[in-house]
C-alpha cells in the first residue's frame, strides 16, 4: 500500500509546483525559516551568558522560592494566602510584634499599658514614614484598627479574627487609646497581626488597598508579576535600611524543583522543605536548614454532628487510644513532635495533657465496649492527597490501627479542592486535616475551629460548652485568669476528644550557605530585615 | 487549494468551539469550590458567599456559560480567580515560553533524527544503524519526566553546568529540550529509517543508480522526498504528545509556560485560566494539524485532488 502511494507521489512530483503557484522548495524553505523564527526568542534571549544564572551570588539580593501561589491581593485585612501575609509582614509594620522568643515586643508602639478592662493606651513611635512619604500618626492607627477590628462595620477576615470591635481615641500626637466594646484578652496578639495602613489609603477603599501596598515596613513592593514579587529595601525604615538590597520571591510549585534550584545555585532560600527532603539535605555542604515547630497541628477531626461520634466521648477516646500517633509522627520525620494538647507548644498557655493517649489497643477496645456499640463500627476516613505531609501513609496507618480495635474503616482520599468541598458538605466521620493559627494567642488557635458558627461548621463542631469556655477566655483580661481558663479548655478538649491532635508540623527553610541572619519562629513569619546575602 | 484550506479552517473553528464548550462544563463538574480555596479555612459561610458573588460562581451554570461565550466572542476570557488579572494577559505571557520550548524540541528532534535516520537506512545493519536502533528503542522507552529529573540531577545539581529551573538564558533551554526531544527523536528515527529503507528499495532508485547519479542526489533528493510523507504524518501526530509532555516538563523545570499556569489553575480551581489554557492548546493543536494537512497537500497532490472532488 505504502509502496504504491510513494510511486504515485514520485510520478506526480515531477511538476514540482503547487496549484497556488508556490514552489515546493520555497515552501520548505519558508517552513524552516518559520521554525527558526519561532525558536529564536529563546536562543537570542540567552546570548548574554553561557553560565547558569546565579543571582544568589549577587551581594545584597536574596532569591527566595516559595511553594504557595500568590493571589495578587495586598489588602492585609482580607488576606487569603499565607504567602501574601508573609510578604505583608515585610511591607507593613504593626503596633506590637511577636519576638523570636515568642513574647510581645514593641513595634510602631514603643510602650503600652492597660487603663481599664476595655481600654489600652499606646505610645507611638515618632519619625516613622510610609513608603509613599506620609508621616505615621495616630490617625493611621485609628483608621487601621477600627477597620481591622470591625468597628467601621466592614466585613473582613481580620474583623472575624478580632471578634470585638475597638474604637481608637487620639489623645495627642504620640498617644492613642483603644477602647473595646467588651473586655478582650487577646488584644496584644491581635495587634501583633494587624498591619497599620495609611489613613489616606484607607479612604480610597479596598480595591485600591489590594493593588498598591503602602506600609512603613522594611521593604517596598517594587515589582508585582503574578509568579514573582520583587521587594526593595526601604531606605527610610525606622530601624535603619535592611541589609538586603532586594529580595525576589518566586512561586515554584514542585518541592523537588525548589530544592534543585537551591542546589544548582539559582535560589538562596526555599520554603516548605518536606521532612524527607530535610534528611537528604542535612549533610549537604552547600546549604543549611532552619527549623521551627510551627503552630500548625495535624488533627483528626471526629465529626460531631452525625453518628457514630456525636454524643459518644467513649467512642472518641477509643479512637485516641487506638491510633499509634507516635508511628504517625515518625512517618513524617523522627523529630516530629506528637500532639500533646489542642494548642501547639508555640501558643501561649500551652500545657501538655494527661493521659498521653499512648497507643493502647486494649484500652481502645474497653472504651469501644463502654460506648455501647455492638459489632464493628463503620466509619469513613476522609483525607487528601499531596497537601499535608504523608497524608496517605498516615491515613492508611490510622485505618489499620482502628480496624484492629473494632472499627471498620473505609478510606476516602481526595485531591485538596475536592477534599475541602467534601468536608464542607458533611462527608466523612474522621477527617485527616490540619489547623494553623495566625498568632500565638490561644484565642486565635481555638476561637474559630471549635465554634459551630466559625470554621467549626466545616467539621460539625457542636459543643456549646467549649464555645462558652472560649468566650470566657476571650474576655478574661488578667493573664493568670487567662492561663487558668485555657488550662481548663485544653483539659476539656483532651478528655472529650472532639479532635485528636496527631503531631505538630515543622516549618523548615533550606538556606544557601553564605546567607546569614535567617531566623524562623513558630508564628509563620521570617524577619528579612537582618538577613545578609 | 483555497477550497481545501477554507474547508479545513471551517472544521478548525468547529473543533475549537466544541473543545471550549466541553471543557467549560467538564471543569465545572470537577468537585471543589474555587471560593473555598481562595479564603482561609476560618472563613464563615457569609464571607464565602460574598467571594462566590465576586467570582460569579454563585450564578446558574448556563448563565455563567452565556457570560463566558459573550466575553470570549469579544476576546475577553475573564479574570483569573487567583491572580486577579485578565486571562488573556496571563495566557499571552505563558504562551511564548511553551511554544518556544515545543518548537526548539521539535526542531532539535528533526535536525538530529532526519540525517541519522537517512544514514542508518543507507547502510542497514551497519554500526551506525545498530546505534540508531538501540537509541530509538531506549529513547521511546524512557519517560520524559524521568529523563528530566535525571538530567537535572546530573547536569544541574551534581555538576552545576546548566540551570535547573526557569527560562533565563539560552542555556535554560538545553535540559528541558533534551528531556522533551529525546522521545520524539526516537520516534522520528524509526520512522525516517523505515520509510527510507522502503524508498531506497523502489524501482526509481534502482533506475537512478543505473543512470550513475551520485548517491547523495539519489538519497537526498529522490528517496528522501518520497520518504517524507510518513515523517510529516508522525511529526504532526507527535505535536499533541509533545505539548502534553511539555506540561509535565514545565512543572519539573519551573518553565513559565502554559503547563505551569494550567497546573496551578487546576489546584486552585481557577476556571477562567484553565478554560483559557484549554482553548490555546486546542487552537495550537488544530493549527498544527492544519499545517500538516497543507504540507500533505504540498507533498502529495492526490490529497488536493480528493479535496477538490
Amino acid at each position: 500500500m505504502k509502496k504504491q502511494s510513494f510511486a504515485y507521489q514520485s510520478a506526480s512530483s515531477a511538476t514540482g509546483r503547487l496549484t497556488t503557484g508556490l514552489h515546493r522548495r520555497d515552501f520548505l524553505m519558508g517552513a524552516a525559516s518559520l521554525g527558526l523564527a519561532v525558536t529564536s526568542p529563546g536562543l537570542l534571549a540567552g546570548c548574554g551568558g553561557c553560565q547558569p544564572s546565579k543571582s544568589g551570588a549577587t551581594i545584597g539580593n536574596l532569591r527566595y522560592m516559595v511553594g504557595e501561589a500568590f493571589r495578587g491581593n495586598w489588602y492585609p485585612f482580607n488576606q487569603a494566602t499565607q504567602i501574601e501575609a508573609k510578604i505583608n509582614r515585610l511591607l507593613f509594620d504593626r503596633l506590637v510584634e511577636v519576638t523570636p522568643e515568642n513574647e510581645i515586643g514593641p513595634g510602631l508602639a514603643e510602650s503600652w499599658k492597660q487603663i481599664d478592662e476595655r481600654t489600652w493606651e499606646l505610645t507611638l513611635r515618632q519619625g516613622v514614614t510610609f513608603h509613599g512619604g506620609q508621616p505615621f500618626t495616630g490617625k493611621d492607627v485609628k483608621a487601621s484598627i477600627e477597620l481591622a477590628s470591625g468597628a467601621t462595620g466592614e466585613q473582613s477576615v481580620m474583623a472575624a479574627q478580632w471578634g470585638v470591635p475597638h474604637e481608637v481615641q487620639i489623645v495627642d500626637d504620640r498617644t492613642v487609646r483603644l477602647v473595646g466594646k467588651e473586655p478582650f484578652g487577646p488584644i496584644l496578639s491581635l495587634l501583633a497581626t494587624t498591619e497599620i495602613l495609611c489613613a489616606a489609603d484607607i479612604e480610597k477603599g479596598e480595591e485600591a488597598l489590594s493593588k498598591a501596598p503602602n506600609g512603613t515596613g522594611p521593604f517596598v513592593l517594587a515589582s508585582d508579576a503574578p509568579m514573582r514579587k520583587v521587594l526593595e529595601a526601604f531606605p527610610k525604615y525606622f530601624r535603619g535600611p535592611a541589609k538586603l538590597k532586594t529580595t525576589t520571591w518566586e512561586f515554584v510549585q514542585e518541592p523537588q524543583t525548589r530544592i534543585n534550584a537551591l542546589l544548582s545555585g539559582q535560589a538562596d532560600m526555599v520554603d516548605r522543605v518536606a521532612p524527607e527532603q530535610a534528611r537528604q539535605l542535612a549533610g549537604n555542604d552547600k546549604v543549611y536548614l532552619v527549623e521551627a515547630t510551627s503552630l500548625e497541628i495535624q488533627l483528626l477531626f471526629l465529626r460531631a454532628n452525625k453518628p457514630p461520634f456525636d454524643n459518644s466521648p467513649e467512642l472518641r477516646r477509643a479512637v485516641a487510644w487506638g491510633i499509634d500517633r507516635q508511628a504517625c509522627a515518625r512517618l513524617v520525620s523522627p523529630s516530629t513532635r506528637v500532639g500533646e494538647s489542642h494548642l501547639a507548644p508555640g501558643n501561649f498557655f500551652f500545657e501538655a495533657q494527661e493521659p498521653a493517649y499512648r497507643y493502647d489497643p486494649e484500652r481502645a477496645k474497653q472504651e469501644l465496649a463502654a460506648s455501647g456499640h455492638q459489632g464493628p463500627v463503620e466509619i469513613v476516613l476522609l483525607g487528601s492527597k499531596g497537601y499535608f505531609p504523608k497524608s496517605q501513609e498516615c491515613s492508611e496507618l490510622i485505618a489499620q490501627n482502628l480496624s484492629e480495635v473494632g472499627f471498620q474503616v473505609r478510606i476516602q482520599l481526595l485531591e485538596i479542592g475536592a477534599f475541602f468541598q467534601a468536608m464542607s458538605q458533611g462527608e466523612g466521620n474522621l477527617i485527616y486535616g490540619a489547623w494553623n493559627s495566625a498568632g500565638p494567642d490561644p484565642h486565635m488557635a481555638l476561637g474559630s475551629i471549635y465554634d459551630p458558627r466559625g470554621a467549626g461548621g466545616l467539621w460539625g463542631a457542636s459543643d456549646e460548652t467549649v464555645v462558652a469556655m472560649l468566650a470566657k477566655g476571650r474576655s478574661a483580661i488578667d493573664p493568670s485568669e487567662r492561663e487558668r481558663v485555657y488550662a481548663e479548655v485544653q483539659s476539656y478538649l483532651w478528655q472529650n476528644v472532639p479532635t485528636l491532635p496527631l503531631f505538630y508540623n515543622q516549618n523548615i527553610l533550606a538556606v544557601r550557605k553564605g546567607v546569614q541572619g535567617v531566623k524562623l519562629a513558630a508564628v509563620p513569619k521570617c524577619d528579612f530585615w537582618p538577613i545578609e546575602a | 487549494m483555497s477550497i481545501f484550506l477554507l474547508r479545513r479552517l471551517c472544521q478548525a473553528v468547529f473543533v475549537i468551539a466544541g473543545v471550549t464548550c466541553v471543557t467549560f462544563f467538564v471543569l465545572r463538574l470537577v468537585p471543589g469550590d474555587p471560593a473555598r480555596l481562595l479564603v482561609p479555612q476560618a472563613t464563615d459561610e457569609a464571607t464565602l458567599q460574598l467571594v462566590r458573588q465576586q467570582l460569579g460562581t454563585d450564578k446558574p451554570l448556563l448563565e455563567q456559560f452565556a457570560r463566558f461565550v459573550a466575553g470570549a466572542l469579544s476576546g475577553d476570557l475573564g479574570e483569573s480567580y487567583r491572580y486577579r488579572q485578565p486571562v488573556v494577559d496571563l495566557l499571552s505571557e505563558a504562551m511564548i515560553p511553551t511554544l518556544a520550548l515545543v518548537a526548539t524540541s521539535m526542531l532539535t528532534a528533526v535536525v538530529i533524527a532526519l540525517p541519522l535516520g537517512v544514514i542508518a537506512a543507507v547502510r542497514p545493519g551497519g554500526w551506525l544503524d545498530r546505534i540508531v536502533l538501540v537509541f530509538a528503542l531506549t529513547g521511546q522507552a524512557l519517560p520524559s519526566f524521568w529523563l528530566a529529573v535525571m538530567l537535572v540531577l546530573l547536569l544541574a545539581v551534581n555538576q552545576p553546568l546548566l540551570p535547573a529551573i526557569g527560562m533565563e538564558s539560552w542555556t535554560s533551554f538545553v535540559l528541558p529540550t533534551m528531556a522533551l526531544a529525546t522521545g520524539l527523536i526516537a520516534v522520528l528515527l524509526r520512522t525516517v529509517r523505515q520509510s527510507m529503507l522502503e524508498a531506497l528499495g523502489e524501482s526509481y532508485v534502482r533506475t537512478a543508480r543505473a543512470k550513475g547519479l551520485p548517491v547523495v542526489k539519489i538519497v537526498g533528493v529522490h528517496a528522501l522526498k518520497n520518504a517524507s510523507l510518513p515523517f510529516v504524518t508522525v511529526l504532526g501526530l507527535q505535536l499533541g504528545i509533545l505539548i502534553g509532555n511539555a506540561f509535565v516538563i514545565e512543572a519539573i523545570f519551573h518553565w513559565p509556560g502554559l503547563g505551569s499556569l494550567g497546573l496551578q489553575a487546576v489546584q486552585t480551581r481557577d476556571f477562567p485560566v484553565l478554560q483559557g489554557v484549554a482553548i490555546v492548546v486546542a487552537v495550537v493543536f488544530v493549527l498544527a494539524n492544519l499545517a500538516v494537512d497543507i504540507v500533505y497537500a504540498v507533498l502529495d497532490p492526490r490529497i488536493r485532488i480528493t479535496a477538490k472532488a
